[in-house]
């Protein structure tokens, strides 16, 4: 039903371990679609003439389509089970419809914070083709595995 | 100070050194007019192809969150207006959209968002923003313009702080404005 692999647990994850990329082939429909589900409708997301007055070739996704890229590849990658407690994106690039995007991350630090949150930091980008389109650093919250409380 | 429509949004114009005096400042709070709910959370979810058990499994939605909760990046959705109503309403002016400077061009740069509880279906969110940073004028491939930074703080109905956001937007004149086309 889901498309989000097994859950994962802090202790089997291992700092450098390189997140499986996610490749999504985008179109006019879902940039349409995304715009209206989220009600950003801010001119450049929708109206190509005001697009191409502030420069652009066509309307472009906005930063709810980049943060979403980065929460699906962290939380596909980890499991429903784990909180995104921090995500900072810098966009560089726009990224249109018929685009090919790919994220891809690999994970940069294991940590307990100072609130005894057992956490992950994952370090993002999301790129089309040749072109960087987006810098990212994302901060899960992952359970434990009980493993360790069971009897041999 | 000028006010121009860019796109729905109330854009005001005028200069960096008003601007700067802004600087600090609060905006009044602002309420959501749709509470956080599952039909919207799917709609947005099938838009980005996210089949994360949280929007789509009850039973295992119930077990970890106690029921269903919203995508992270919906934050700011929850926030945003219905663009028609068949009475007044008071409407939504972004910091970075009120902030008088020369450019009336949006585009949004970076964004830095701690979450600090889970945004549940049934919350009605509100939000504060405050205005920390403009820029010296900037060019970059698309426009002369300002850098703005603000930070918002988002609330659900029980008054708990859920998620804050420092933003970078850059109000721009467009290069091709700039070549002598008046408008």
């Amino acid at each position: 039903m889901t498309t989000e692999a097994p859950q994962r647990y802090w202790q089997d994850i291992e700092e450098g371990e390189v997140l499986p990329p996610l490749i999504m082939q985008t179109d006019l429909k879902q940039a349409i679609a995304h715009v209206a589900s989220g009600r950003d409708f801010m001119g450049g997301h929708y109206d190509p003439t005001y697009a191409r007055e502030q420069g652009q070739p066509d309307i472009y996704f906005n930063t709810f389509f980049y943060q979403s890229l980065v929460d699906r590849l962290a939380l596909d990658w980890a499991g429903p089970d784990c909180f995104l407690a921090r995500r900072k994106i810098s966009m560089r690039a726009s990224i249109y419809a018929g685009d090919l995007v790919k994220a891809e991350g690999r994970v940069t630090r294991r940590y307990v914070n100072d609130h005894g949150k057992h956490a992950v930091e994952l370090e993002v980008t999301l790129g089309v083709g040749g072109r960087l389109c987006c810098n990212a650093n994302a901060t899960l919250y992952i359970p434990l595995s009980d493993l360790a409380a069971t009897p041999a | 100070m000028e006010q121009t429509r860019v796109s729905g949004f109330l854009v005001t114009i005028g200069t960096e050194e008003e601007a700067r005096k802004m600087i600090g400042s609060h905006s009044e709070p602002w309420e959501g007019e749709l509470e956080v709910n599952l039909p919207m959370i799917r709609y947005y979810c099938s838009s980005v192809q996210d089949g994360n058990s949280s929007y789509w499994d009850e039973d295992f939605a119930q077990r970890q969150w106690g029921g269903f909760i919203s995508p992270p990046a919906m934050l700011f959705s929850w926030l945003l207006p219905l663009g028609w109503h068949p009475y007044p309403t008071a409407e939504l002016e972004p910091m970075a959209m009120k902030v008088p400077l020369p450019g009336s061009s949006p585009i949004n740069i970076s964004s830095d968002t701690e979450f600090l509880q889970p945004v549940r279906v049934g919350d009605r969110l509100s939000f504060i923003e405050q205005l920390l940073d403009i820029s010296p004028e900037k060019t970059n491939p698309l426009g002369v313009g300002h850098f703005i930074t603000t930070v918002g703080e988002y609330r659900n109905q029980h008054d708990e702080l859920v998620a804050r956001e420092t933003n970078i937007l850059f109000r721009f004149t467009p290069h091709s404005d700039q070549e002598g086309a008046a408008q």
